[in-house]
């Protein structure tokens, strides 16, 4: 790996010197490909993939009292949800985790729901943030030992909004204010409106947030645990041992099906990551 | 074990106060304060409060002094950090001088870390303290590094460099982060409402660009 990626890689971890040089996914004990177990799957989530499995073992076993994530509310926009029960926690999970900034009314949302110890799902800038709340708490008002785990997940830029929504107006005809819900898979969007339109990702990639173009971290590197899927399973990177045990007891206790990942799988994820560096390193030296 | 000593150049007390509260139950570290009536001036790691009045040239000879003998200085709070409020409030109390008088303690001396906050919360010095012993120098630490060598950090700021640079990704962290709630958001992304902005630096190093950018402009 260290050969391949030269001084675009240094640039940036000279930046942050905190991530790990040489290692594009960051420090870690584990990789998995993992997904629901027996006991969710039969209990009707299939959609919800292996973290939303996790999230309902925690629950259960009274490791955390709530889950905290953003999802979609409308079109593009998100909302902060707070799952307090497994039965919520499925729930959601057909709407999949949202991609969406969300740090905004967490604390409100804390205090109103008056959490304990909660595990937070979010995207690499986010569970950055957070980590470095919990590490060195400024405020008084910070809540960093609410917090039980940090769950990120992969990423590779969000959109700009205004920016994404005329588009589609324009080329299109779909009203940004007829748009009721955008669906994510893999390779694409779709817009369900006064329209249903599928766009690939690869046409609408130029209205990525600049901001995200700066950002160098894939898989969060500050979390716990990361996921990302990949076609119907999940990556995870667990970062910690005591992550690491509550997984193999999620899978023992039949909640998630983990097995090992084999080098191919991994160095693909490490290419993504690298790419998402030498991106990041690329736009800060035009900035600077 | 961690030889510590605080001194406090004229802030109001609350970053006294706060060290005072974290550092009698410390672990790992042998604390004196000149408010606890044991300051010698003697210590690996000087803890500085408070800003530095570019008026009082006896302060400013003992800053330098302590600068000499400290293995690290840290300047602790906004005020001593990044100017805070000190510098920038008006109210035309007596006595003079002017607030303008009072700066960051980088305007004399080297520091090693400067942490902003006012005041950074008690809670977060045992593991500021953790990091300076162990020396690992990975984790957010750098960041107080960085801010070791600007001048001034403030909600301006932060609307100057990200915002209005259009590389804000409105994840909200920055508001989340102010203790006076003078970010807020207007139409996804942050706004300063300036009257209530106390320029204490906090919402600057929590944002998630911001801080990338101080480490990549300042840490070389
Ligand atoms: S690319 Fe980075 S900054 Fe943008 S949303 Fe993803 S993690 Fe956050
Ligand atoms: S930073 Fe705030 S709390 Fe600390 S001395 Fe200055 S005004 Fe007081
Ligand atoms: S906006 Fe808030 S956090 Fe930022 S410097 Fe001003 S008072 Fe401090
Ligand atoms: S913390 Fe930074 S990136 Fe996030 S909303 Fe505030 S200015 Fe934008």
């Amino acid at each position: 790996m260290s050969k391949s990626i030269p001084t675009a890689y240094k640039e940036v971890f000279k930046m942050m010197p905190s991530w790990y040089l040489e290692k594009p996914l960051g420090d870690y004990v584990a990789i998995y490909m993992g997904k629901a177990g027996r006991k969710i799957a039969a209990e009707g989530a299939a959609g919800g993939g292996a973290i939303t499995s996790f999230l309902c073992y925690l629950l259960d076993n009274g490791i955390i009292d709530g889950v905290v994530a953003a999802r979609k509310s409308k079109g593009l926009e998100g909302e902060i949800v707070v799952a307090r029960t497994r039965e919520d926690i499925i729930k959601s999970a057909g709407s999949r985790w949202q991609v969406l900034p969300f740090t905004l009314k967490l604390k409100e949302t804390i205090e109103n729901e008056s959490l304990r110890s909660m595990a937070i799902v979010g995207l690499p800038c986010q569970i950055n943030f957070l980590r470095q709340m919990k590490t060195f708490p400024l405020l008084e008002t910070d809540f960093s030992n609410k917090i039980s785990m940090l769950i990120s997940l992969f990423c590779f830029g969000t959109f700009a909004q205004e920016s994404i929504l005329s588009y589609v107006r324009e080329k299109y005809g779909i009203e940004p204010s007829s748009i009721e819900e955008i669906k994510i898979s893999q390779k694409a969007l779709k817009f369900i409106g006064n329209k249903e339109v599928e766009i690939k990702f690869d046409e609408i990639t130029k209205y990525t947030q600049v901001g995200c173009l700066l950002c160098p971290d894939y898989t969060g590197v500050a979390s716990d645990i990361s996921a990302g899927t990949i076609e119907d399973k999940t990556f995870i990177i667990v970062r910690n041992n005591e992550a690491n045990e509550m997984l193999k007891d999620a899978n023992k206790k039949g909640y998630i099906e983990i097995e090992n990942v084999n080098e191919t799988e991994i160095e693909r994820v490490e290419r993504k990551a690298t790419e998402k560096i030498k991106r990041a390193s690329r736009y800060i030296a035009q900035l600077l | 074990m961690l030889n510590v000593t605080h001194i406090d150049l004229g802030g109001c007390e609350g970053c006294s106060v706060a060290l005072l509260r974290a550092m009698l139950n410390a672990k790992n570290c042998n604390f004196k304060s000149r408010l606890t009536g044991e300051f010698d001036g003697d210590g690996d790691v000087v803890m500085v409060s408070g800003p530095i009045c570019m008026n009082d040239s006896e302060k400013i000879e003992m800053l330098k002094e302590l600068r000499k003998k400290a293995k690290l200085l840290i300047a602790f709070g906004s005020c001593a950090a990044v100017g805070g409020i000190t510098r920038y409030c008006r109210g035309g109390q007596q006595p003079k001088p002017h607030h303008m008088t009072f700066q960051p303690i980088n305007a004399v001396v080297t520091v090693d870390y400067a942490i902003p906050g006012c005041p950074p919360s008690p809670r977060m010095i045992q593991p500021f303290m953790n990091a300076l012993a162990n020396g690992k120098q990975s984790n957010y630490i750098q960041i107080f590094k960085a801010v070791a060598e600007v001048k001034k950090l403030s909600g301006f700021d932060l609307i100057d460099d990200i915002v209005l640079q259009n590389i804000c990704i409105s994840c909200g962290a920055c508001v989340l982060s102010c203790p006076t709630g003078a970010m807020h958001m207007v139409s996804g992304k942050p706004d300063l409402i300036v009257e209530k902005c106390i320029r204490c630096g906090t919402c600057y190093v929590r944002c998630p660009r911001a801080s990338q950018l101080l480490i990549r402009r300042y840490l070389k």
